[in-house]
């Protein structure tokens, strides 16, 4: 048989970091990237789509956003199998109650709320799903699968989301816990797992698949899913991660020490394939010129990618002599570039440095003026 | 810069070119009345820099009503060793032209060349305003505006840092103004003056507030919303657990066990109630028995009792009637003795009466014998009293009449003295047998006589003499004593007497008479107090009243004799008697009473027994005892049967404790109700949970949410580059502030420097203070006591003026130090100052003028003499 493997949707989240543009449309990529996962789908003729938790970001989501994810999975007229995670958990009232009520979940949606081997038999396998009831639970909920019984013909396939025990760095969500050796003591053939949001293989029976649509500067390989093929109960599962995200987020953080730093930042920057999410963090000091060479490569990215955010807090802007020659400043002019180029060593310096950004925007609309 | 010729064409009253040429390098004082043309010369030069020569505004250059007329100004001035010509013709073939040594400039290029090296700005269009003019605003003063010196520094400021700042190497900074100016525009794109935000930055603010409000309550319904879909499940899962197992069935059971008891114990209660009934009714009877038989006692005790009380009755009659019998004897002695003593006491009485009326008579007797004497003494006196008072009337004469005849014999007797003095007299010595006759008188003998009339003295045979007396009031005289002799007699006829001596003496008996009259009356009072009457019927009645007593004692009572006895001892023993005999009568009244008394209660006892005794019989009595007693003993069994069902019963219920089974049933049904009620109202609670919920879902409040955290991020982060921003502003501001007030303070030092020189030559060890515009601000001087300070403006005017001046001289100083041009020229200076200021502006001016060129306009020339240079008349150039 022949499925795909994906986890961690999070329709309906928004970016805040971003501006109003980008963050909608960011919003927007991720119903587009599933979109583009029923269409390969449908190409690859797959025996179904598992999805391993957290296909909703929160619980309460506008029925617009419901009505075009589901809209987004006709493409794929096959079993989609999709458990709750911990931010859609299978609560009293949850964003899949809702979405029932509407009754945009179609025929082949099988959403698994209760602990239930959910039977194939003509496709020839078997679904142990483990959804979350609560938001988070300290208990392991695909323990079950060891005493779960199913048809030997049958390809045993576990859904799960959580966290691998000993596997993940600590701090990733020590909830909603996953023995790491549950394929082999619950005799699974494929354990697909969600909640980490980066490609990662536990085992050759157990991965995490990450998220379609990269949503962070992790470079933790996002932007994946998996199409596993298993030829038959027992065989070693191949495993085929497709590249299917719509945005690379790329995070630029670099010192400022000397000029030809500034070359390095704006090489880097160029050498972005678009369109990209960029983060770029500079420290350091630059001179006027620098910083203008800086700032039109920031401003020619902009236009480039789908969003570019500078951080610039811990660059100081040191104008050289020349720089001050240059604006032409004189008397106490001079003196007050001079007095706001040493008080950025101080406590004010982002203040200073501002102060200097501007007034040599001041000075340099006088040249430009002086020339015209 | 030193002008050396004026010359000026048809420009206002100078039709005609007027020169003025020799002008010298230091002061030239020009002097005229008013309109000679001062200040026509001081507008020419100033519209020859100022006005553009192609200006239509300055029509009023030309000559009164001459509308060709083409204004001309020509200047010939040196400066630095260079020798310049500046011709400027406005309106009719307007040009301007310079000529500097052989350089050649014209039209807007020269007024350019002007204006830079000056100090001052052309106007764009029009007339050339102050605000235009620059240094030479600030040096060339106006008729009457020499005190304003802030205005001119104002608009000269920028051109003097400038001029000067370039004297302090290069301190200044080229457009810093611009650059502040910028910087404070883009502040004020984001802070007020006062640095709060405004506008975009404002709204930023506000836009931020109202986000975070609005996460916060969206926070708060998403919270909510949380919470409510836990309860959900909870409310859930209890509804599932109380369908299985329906709590209150099992309440339910045990509360029909208790009601079974509850029904048992009530059947008891009923039992106990009709067996309590029973007793208290057979607790009566037996208490009616008792009392007959009590009834039965009592009234076989009352019979005896009454039997008992008539004997008593009946021997106390007796005794009484015994005793009244026994009185009788005592009482009737003492009646006896009572009434014997009742007539010795009327004997004592008698004998007493008698005696007293001897007393009386003895009295009356010696009262007799007084009356007797009085009465005839006093009628003795009455009849001396009656003859008297007949004599009175008898000689009776009136006092009054006496005093007149007294009075008028006394006139008489005078008026005869007089006129006997008065009378002719005559001495007769007639020989004898001579006889004359006088008057009818015949004379015949010596003697004189007294003629008081013409009288005829007939001498027979001689003839008569008639003599006629001589005094004049003899004749009134006469009439006088007629009168009296009248009235003399009237008087003594009225009085019956024949003269006054007979008056007199009637007069004297009358008085002793009435004196004997005093002493008789006195005398028969002392006889008769009451008057004589009164003692006449007093002695009377004493006569009836002892004649009355002679007649009672005449005939004495044949008295008994009672032997001395006293009337008081006589009463004494009547009251003795009197007590017996009263003792005797309510002893006596005592017994008849008792004896009727007796006689009643004997009858009533004998009466009350007698009823009694009828009522029943001992035979009946004895059977009723006997009966009632069988009774009595019959009841007490039963009473006690009774008692003991009683008290097994109430053992039983008190052990069933129906108090608390009754609670228990209370409780049961409570918890059993309670439960079901509960059950359906956690399930109504979530049927309207679940509709809440669909309905709140359907709103999305997490995406919102969501996206208004992306709002409010974005939001912060632009408030966050604007509050950078501001504070960049801010800091940059005051960074450029502090620099150039730095710079100022530099340009102020020597502008002090000039100021202080002046000023000392006015008042010594003073000093004006400027500020960062350079404007004089403070007068510092050593007043007679202490520091004077004094601000610019509230200076009087002369002194502004001075000030003033001052003023423009250091600029023009400080500028001169900068090899900048300096021409001073003043229109009408100081013409309010006072003659030492004026005395001592005078040396300021002349020090001044050895540096600069000074050019003094003025009406009052002699205010001007010995400033050291001769003035030059209008009036004579103007030919």
């Amino acid at each position: 048989m022949k499925f795909i493997h994906t986890a961690d949707w999070q329709i309906g989240r928004q970016y805040d970091r971003f501006g109003p543009e980008d963050s909608p449309a960011l919003a927007e990529a991720r119903i587009n990237t599933v979109r583009r996962i029923a269409e390969l789908a449908a190409q690859e003729q797959v025996d179904a789509v598992l999805v391993a938790g957290d296909v909703f970001d929160t619980q309460t989501l506008k029925d617009r956003t419901l009505r075009q994810l589901f809209n987004a999975l006709s493409a794929y007229t096959g079993p989609w199998i999709m458990i709750p995670g911990n931010h859609d958990a299978a609560l009293a009232e949850s964003v899949w109650t809702q979405a029932q009520r509407l009754g945009v979940i179609a025929d082949n949606v099988y959403l698994a709320v209760t602990p239930e081997p959910i039977n194939f038999v003509d496709q020839g396998f078997v679904v142990l799903p483990a959804p979350l009831t609560q938001r988070h639970t300290h208990d392991d909920l695909t323990q079950w699968f060891d005493l779960a019984e199913s048809a030997p013909e049958l390809i045993r396939l576990g859904i799960a989301h959580g966290c691998v025990q000993g596997i993940l760095a600590e701090e990733i969500d020590s909830a909603n816990p996953i023995a790491a050796d549950r394929a082999e003591r619950a005799r699974l053939d494929y354990l697909a797992l969600g909640d980490w949001h980066g490609l990662k293989q536990v085992n050759t029976r157990t991965w995490y698949s990450g998220t379609p649509e990269q949503d962070r500067f992790k470079s933790n390989n996002p932007g994946h899913l998996l199409l596993v093929e298993i030829t038959a109960a027992k065989a070693e599962p191949q495993v085929t991660p497709l590249n299917v995200g719509a945005f690379q987020w790329h995070q630029i953080e670099h010192h400022l020490a000397v000029s030809s730093d500034v070359d390095t930042v704006v090489a880097q920057l160029t050498s972005i394939t678009p369109k990209a999410v960029i983060a770029v963090k500079l420290t350091g000091q630059v001179d006027l010129s620098g910083e203008q060479t800086l700032s039109t490569a920031l401003s020619e990215a902009e236009g480039h990618h789908r969003s570019v955010t500078v951080d610039l807090t811990g660059l100081k802007l040191v104008p050289t002599d020349d720089d001050i020659n240059h604006l032409h400043a004189d008397g106490y002019l001079s003196e007050v570039i001079t007095e706001l180029r040493t008080q950025q060593t101080h406590d004010n310096a982002p203040v200073a440095r501002d102060a200097l950004g501007i007034l040599a925007s001041i000075l340099r609309d006088r040249q430009a003026e002086g020339r015209a | 810069m030193k002008l050396q010729r004026i010359k000026i064409n048809e420009l206002k009253q100078f039709n005609h070119p007027l020169t003025i040429d020799a002008l010298q390098p230091g002061l030239n004082l020009f002097c005229g009345p008013n309109e000679s043309g001062k200040s026509t010369v001081v507008n020419a030069i100033r519209a020859a820099f100022f006005e553009r020569h192609r200006s239509s505004t300055v029509s009023g250059l030309r000559p009164y009503g001459d509308s060709s007329a083409a204004p001309e100004v020509e200047l010939t001035f040196e400066h630095n060793g260079a020798q310049w010509h500046l011709v400027k013709r406005f309106l009719n073939k307007a040009r301007c032209d310079i000529q500097i040594d052989q350089q050649h400039f014209s039209g807007d290029e020269a007024e350019t060349l002007l204006a830079t090296w000056l100090g001052f700005e052309l106007p764009a269009t029009g007339a050339s305003k102050e605000r235009h003019w620059g240094i030479p605003g600030l040096l060339w003063s106006e008729q009457g505006s020499g005190q304003d010196i802030e205005t001119p520094v104002e608009h000269a400021g920028d051109y003097l840092k400038t001029a000067l700042g370039e004297a302090l190497s290069g301190v200044t900074a080229t457009g810093a103004d611009d650059v502040i100016n910028a910087v404070r525009q883009q502040r004020a794109d984001l802070l007020t003056p006062g640095g709060k935000p405004t506008k975009a930055y404002k709204k930023t603010a506000e836009q931020l507030e109202s986000l975070t409000h609005s996460v916060a309550a969206l926070r708060n319904q998403v919270a909510q919303y949380r919470d409510k879909v836990d309860w959900l499940g909870a409310l859930r899962h209890d509804h599932q657990q109380d369908e299985q197992h329906k709590p209150w069935a099992a309440h339910r059971a045990e509360l029909a066990r208790a009601q079974t008891l509850l029904t048992e114990i009530e059947q008891l209660d009923a039992q106990q109630a009709q067996d309590n009934t029973a007793l208290k009714e057979l607790t009566q009877t037996q208490t009616l028995v008792t009392d007959q038989l009590q009834a039965l006692h009592q009234y076989t005790a009352d019979l005896a009792k009454r039997q008992q009380a008539a004997e008593d009755a009946n021997a106390r009659l007796e005794d009484l009637t015994t005793a009244l019998t026994d009185a009788k004897p005592k009482l009737d002695q003492a009646r006896a003795d009572y009434d014997l003593a009742a007539d010795q006491v009327k004997l004592a009485r008698q004998q007493e009466a008698q005696q007293r009326q001897r007393d009386t008579q003895r009295q009356l007797k010696q009262q007799w014998v007084n009356a007797e004497k009085a009465l005839t003494q006093a009628q003795q006196t009455h009849q001396d009293q009656a003859s008297k008072r007949e004599e009175l009337t008898k000689i009776q004469i009136n006092p009054d009449d006496l005093a007149a005849l007294r009075d008028v014999s006394a006139r008489l007797t005078e008026a005869v003295i007089r006129e006997q003095s008065i009378a002719t007299r005559m001495d007769l010595n007639l020989q004898p047998g001579h006889t004359v006759s006088l008057g009818t008188e015949t004379i015949a003998s010596t003697g004189h006589h007294r003629i008081l009339e013409p009288t005829r003295l007939t001498i027979a045979g001689v003839g008569s003499i008639d003599i006629s007396p001589g005094g004049e009031d003899l004749g009134e005289l006469s009439r006088t004593l007629s009168q009296l002799r009248d009235k003399e007699t009237n008087l003594l006829d009225q009085l019956a007497v024949d003269s006054l001596a007979a008056a007199e003496a009637r007069g004297q008996r009358q008085l002793s008479l009435m004196q004997e009259l005093n002493g008789l009356e006195k005398l028969l009072r002392s006889y008769a107090p009451d008057g004589l009457q009164t003692l006449e019927q007093e002695h009377s009645r004493i006569q009836d009243e002892l004649h009355k007593l002679d007649q009672l004692l005449a005939n004495p009572d044949d008295t008994n004799d009672i032997n001395g006895l006293t009337v008081a001892a006589a009463e004494a023993a009547q009251q003795a008697a009197n007590e017996r005999l009263k003792t005797q009568e309510a002893q006596q009244q005592h017994l008849t009473q008792q004896v009727a008394l007796a006689k009643q209660q004997r009858d009533t006892t004998a009466a009350e027994y007698d009823l009694l005794a009828a009522t029943d019989s001992q035979e009946e009595r004895t059977q009723k005892e006997t009966e009632l007693n069988a009774q009595l003993l019959d009841n007490r069994a039963r009473q006690q049967l009774l008692t003991q069902a009683i008290q097994q019963r109430q053992t039983r219920i008190d052990d069933a404790k129906p108090s608390l089974i009754k609670q228990d049933i209370q409780r049961l049904t409570a918890s059993a109700d309670q439960s079901q009620h509960q059950f359906q109202a956690r399930k109504e609670q979530i049927l309207k949970l679940e509709a809440e919920l669909s309905a709140l879902g359907a709103q999305g409040l997490e995406e919102q949410l969501a996206e208004q955290l992306t709002e409010l991020s974005t939001t912060q982060r632009r408030h966050d580059e604007l509050a950078h921003r501001a504070a960049a502003l801010e800091h940059l501001l005051d960074l450029l502030e502090q620099k150039r007030h730095a710079l100022t303070q530099k340009l102020q030092a020597p502008l002090q420097k000039h100021l202080n020189h002046y000023l000392s030559i006015l008042f010594p060890e003073a000093e004006l203070t400027v500020n960062d515009n350079l404007v004089p601000t403070q007068l510092v001087r050593n007043g007679a006591t202490a520091v004077e300070r004094g601000e610019f403006n509230e200076l009087s005017f002369g002194a502004r003026e001075q000030m003033g001046l001052i003023s423009r001289l250091a600029y023009a100083d400080l500028l001169k130090e900068a090899g900048k041009p300096t021409l001073i020229i003043l229109d009408d200076a100081l013409v309010h100052s006072d003659e030492q200021r004026l005395a001592s502006m005078k040396r300021v001016l002349f020090d001044a003028s050895q540096r600069h060129q000074i050019l003094l306009f003025t009406c009052h020339p002699k205010n001007w003499d010995g400033i050291g240079v001769a003035a030059r008349n209008m009036a004579d150039m103007n030919t």
